[in-house]
């Protein structure tokens, strides 16, 4: 149905013709062979080399004893019961981010834009400077706020510690899981026809009602997409385990992985058949998902005309709940963003209270680096770019599988989840090892376009998840009033389904440019020196210990990102759909 | 029964610029009885509704239902939608996809009720009966979204009146149906709204529709009523140009009184076909400037020379054949008028033809 405009409006019920159904199966396979090259190559390079006993420089050697030794280990096992602990942050997030983008939509709280912002915002903010602002704070010794707490009565020890699971799933959840999850759910919620509820109201039920009996199904699809999503990303994430974890003996899948490739010598098999543990999780959850997707029906919620939303009645309540929400935000992003810019001042991370404490000289010294300046068009190059392209592409990619109805599209479904079940780590062991042994693209090893691959493969699986649920809340009506006006499939796509998922794309080229200036583990392997990001300058500061100088670098990556949420914002109030 | 005093409500518009939704919309609905809103797009009736609904707050005004105030901005008292217990059918239906039609029609009556709680077989009567009401019966475990257009209109009116409420909303329910279906649906609810015998309240921009099923019609252009009456008096007796207009078709005459003709409230009027009679309209003297409307079915036409008042001879313009009667413009002294005539007068463009204008037929608006 790509660019066949006298079918357009026959396809309901009719059989499809021979030149559409053709087209379907070269697409399809097309979309097929792509996706599955840059998907499969990685977990078909886990899965040999958790197989590969020989040591280094050996050929392949086959054996179970990677498995073996890694399961049999008790420190794996622990190492996956405290990930599946600590992924209880994520039906705890559900619940939060859903009531707070509820709010945001529907009742309208004075201050909601702020919110909003503020929200992506944190998002945006690199966690390891974040991370390091809460140390500062609920650090059991010389954290502020234990500090302050211990100045009131009845209060003898420390109260927080941030060295601790509490301690780990409240930095998540404050800086990335709730931020992500309100991020995901707002155009959901937004996108709904409001007829929906209003319905439900007419017919004499409650607010809580109409939640929970009209709203929550209605959206179901996307609160499982930000459930799945989110439960796979705090699987895999590293570097806040790592540095909270490790002093109070808590470690996780990730860090395990990353210490066993960091061993003497490495013990690869051990870890990729531990990285295969998690590929076997992944497959099973995207299979659910999707299974339950085909259940619930992509059905259409939003009917093209009528796309317009009610306030309610502004009570005081309305600014009760707006005066917690920004006190949630000044707590949970504003605080520890405060100390870390402090920090960034003072001469020895962290001892504010020293005499002669302050120092301008770690802003001078950052900025006047050569590797700054580099750094800093490096990452605005790869963001732009990643965004950019990376948007369009899974927008194409969603839309084959919602609209195109392609051959192979339950299977592609499948692969596009893949990438996120690979650790950034070893996508990028993966991309290097290709680079560095195939003839024909080892030319690019040095350039820019590996990043931009690994980053696009890396951001393929949240952002066609994204644009596919957000897609299939639009009647295809939409599209074929297009075409039988005769406008083609390019047309079509630009004029018609692009603006209509507007506010969707903005959150998709966020994302995708806040992962890429975000990230460190799967660019670090492949970028060679002319090409280090400010993460990874930032992560090379951290490294050698000049926090403050990663301080620094981090505030900077902040407002880059800020200056970006802003301007995607005014781009999709001016291309999306117009909303009363 | 409802009554709806003075409503004003102003948007900002996109550009900041303050728009009209309703400018003192004020009427009043007796016991049992269907009253449209009809005008043409924007023109604020569907505000009107959703006022009356709870669903949007005016700016200023009042709404009684029974006596009980549910809207006023003098008495600060706004009822929430969810407690007026309107029963309402929005014009995309809004039917709930993730329910089966007996859970949608259903839902109104798991509502938790102070004054009253169903017991499950209390339900099951309820909502079976209501889908016999509207012909769904056997439909009841089919998932909403395999239903038809037609059959989600009804379900939407069987989720309406599963409560019995003291009001119902119609948000044009049949402008998404097609032609031969939204005729039938016409029948049936007007059965409906008679057997149930439920004050109902129906927006529409479509005229037909409104004068096929309402008992009062009030004419709405930008953001005003500009006449409240019977289907026959808004057709009969349009009060200006925009309800002769909207309201069925019509040939505009403007001209000056001349004189009384000697009929009671009958006069002469100068218009550009010549001079017309004038029958039954409200006192107006010598030399004033009226507009004259005239509906395409009071021309009459035939192919001999006619007797009487306001009689003319010309020729057929175009001629459209509808089956059921035909329609014509005819040129008259120049000037071009639509007729309406029985299919059996055999006319072609361009033929000599005969028209006369029954005096009564005539309504003068200013």
């Amino acid at each position: 149905m790509v660019d066949v405009p006298a079918a357009g409006g026959l396809r309901v019920g009719a059989r499809p013709s021979r030149a559409g159904l053709d087209r379907r199966v070269l697409l399809g396979a097309a979309l097929l062979l792509v996706i599955g090259a840059v998907t499969l190559a990685p977990v078909l390079y886990v899965l040999i080399a958790s197989f590969d006993v020989s040591s280094i420089g050996e050929p392949f050697k086959f054996g179970w004893k990677g498995w073996q030794d890694v399961f049999s280990s008790t420190r794996t096992l622990d190492a996956i019961g405290y990930s599946f602990l600590l992924s209880a942050r994520v039906p705890i997030a559900v619940i939060v981010a859903f009531t707070i983008a509820w709010l945001l939509v529907r009742v309208e709280v004075p201050g909601r834009r702020f919110i909003e912002l503020a929200l992506w915002f944190g998002f945006f903010l690199p966690s390891v400077p974040m991370m390091m602002g809460w140390i500062l704070l609920l650090d059991a010794n010389y954290g502020l706020l234990n500090a302050a707490a211990m100045k009131l009565p009845f209060v003898t020890g420390p109260i927080f510690s941030i060295y601790s699971i509490p301690g780990i799933m409240w930095v998540h959840l404050s800086l990335t899981t709730i931020p992500v999850m309100v991020i995901l759910l707002t155009p959901a919620l937004r996108q709904l026809d409001a007829a929906y509820e209003e319905a439900a109201d007419m017919s004499g039920a409650g607010t809580w009602m109409t939640l929970r009996r009209i709203t929550v199904p209605l959206v179901a699809p996307a609160i499982l997409t930000a459930f799945v999503a989110s439960l796979i990303r705090s699987l895999e994430t590293f570097e806040v385990e790592q540095i909270l974890g490790t002093p109070a003996k808590i470690y996780v899948y990730a860090t395990r992985i990353y210490d066993l490739i960091n061993w003497e010598p490495p013990l690869f098999s051990q870890a990729m058949a531990l990285s295969a543990l998690f590929l076997a999780i992944l497959f099973v959850l995207a299979f659910f998902y999707q299974r339950y997707l085909r259940r619930a029906g992509e059905r259409p919620t939003v009917m093209g005309r009528d796309v317009k939303l009610r306030a309610r009645p502004k009570t005081a309540w309305v600014y009760v709940i707006s005066f917690v929400l920004i006190a949630y935000i000044a707590v949970s992003i504003l605080l520890p963003l405060a100390v870390l810019i402090v920090g960034s001042f003072t001469k020895l991370f962290g001892f504010f209270f020293l005499e002669d404490a302050w120092t301008a000289g770690h802003w001078r010294e950052v900025l006047t680096d050569d590797r700054f300046l580099r750094a800093t068009l490096n990452s605005l190059a790869l963001g732009l770019t990643v965004g950019c392209i990376g948007t369009l592409l899974f927008a194409l990619v969603a839309w084959c599988l919602v609209r195109g109805k392609v051959w192979g599209g339950n299977v592609i479904s499948i692969l596009v989840w893949l990438p996120w079940a690979i650790p950034g780590l070893v996508l990028g062991v993966t991309l290097l090892s290709l680079l560095l042994n195939v003839p024909l693209i080892s030319g690019l090893y040095g350039t820019i376009v590996p990043l931009i691959m690994a980053l696009i493969i890396k951001e393929l699986p949240i952002g066609v998840q994204l644009l596919r649920t957000s897609l299939s809340q639009i009647s295809g009506q939409l599209e074929e009033a297009a075409s039988m006006s005769g406008a083609g499939f390019a047309y079509i796509f630009r004029r018609v389904t692009l603006p209509l998922i507007a506010p969707m794309l903005v959150s998709v080229f966020l994302l995708v440019f806040a992962g890429t200036i975000r990230d460190i583990s799967t660019i670090v392997l492949i970028a060679t020196p002319g090409m280090r990001t400010l993460s990874l300058l930032m992560f090379d500061f951290a490294a050698s210990g000049r926090f403050e100088s990663a301080a620094v670098i981090g505030i900077i990556i902040a407002v880059i990102s800020l200056a970006m949420t802003a301007f995607a914002f005014r781009m999709g109030e001016r291309f999306g759909v117009k909303r009363k | 029964m409802l009554q709806v005093k003075d409503l004003c409500k102003t948007y900002l518009a996109d550009g900041g610029k303050p728009v009209a939704a309703m400018q003192s919309v004020s009427f009043e609905v007796p016991r049992g009885k269907m009253f449209a809103l009809l005008g043409p797009s924007g023109c604020g009736k569907t505000t009107t509704l959703r006022s009356i609904a709870g669903l949007e707050t005016p700016d200023s005004g009042e709404i009684l239902v029974e006596d009980s105030v549910v809207y006023s901005s003098g008495k600060r008292v706004h009822v929430a939608s969810n407690k007026r217990g309107f029963g309402m059918v929005f014009q995309s239906y809004a039917i709930w996809p993730h329910m089966s039609v007996f859970d949608n029609a259903a839902f109104p009556l798991l509502v938790p009720n102070r004054k009253r709680k169903y017991s499950q077989a209390e339900i099951r009567d309820k909502v079976l009966r209501v889908l016999g009401v509207v012909a769904l019966d056997g439909l009841e475990d089919r998932p909403a979204t395999q239903l038809s257009g037609g059959q989600q209109q009804r379900l939407a009116l069987a989720r309406a009146i599963v409560t019995e409420p003291k009001l119902l909303l119609l948000d044009e329910p049949l402008s998404n149906l097609d032609a031969k279906l939204r005729e039938r649906m016409r029948f049936e609810l007007k059965r409906l709204q008679e057997e149930l015998a439920i004050t109902t309240v129906y927006v529409t921009h479509d005229q037909s529709e409104a004068l096929a099923l309402a008992h009062q019609i009030a004419v709405m252009n930008s953001g005003r009523i500009v006449q409240i009456g019977g289907p026959r008096d808004i057709y009969e007796r349009p009060g200006d140009s925009f309800v002769a207009e909207f309201v069925g078709t019509t040939n505009f005459f403007s001209g000056e009184v001349l004189q009384a003709n000697g009929r009671p409230n009958g006069y002469v009027v100068r218009t550009q076909l010549g001079n017309m009679e004038i029958d039954n309209c409200a006192p107006m003297s010598a030399g004033d400037k009226v507009v004259v409307s005239v509906r395409p079915e009071y021309v009459q036409v035939g192919n001999s020379a006619m007797a009487g008042p306001n009689s003319w001879e010309g020729t057929v313009d175009t001629q459209i054949f509808l089956g059921f009667c035909q329609d014509l413009e005819l040129k008259l002294n120049g000037a071009l008028v639509q007729a309406r005539a029985h299919p059996s007068l055999h006319l072609q463009a361009g033929a000599k033809v005969y028209a006369s204008i029954d005096p009564a037929g005539c309504a003068i608006c200013r």
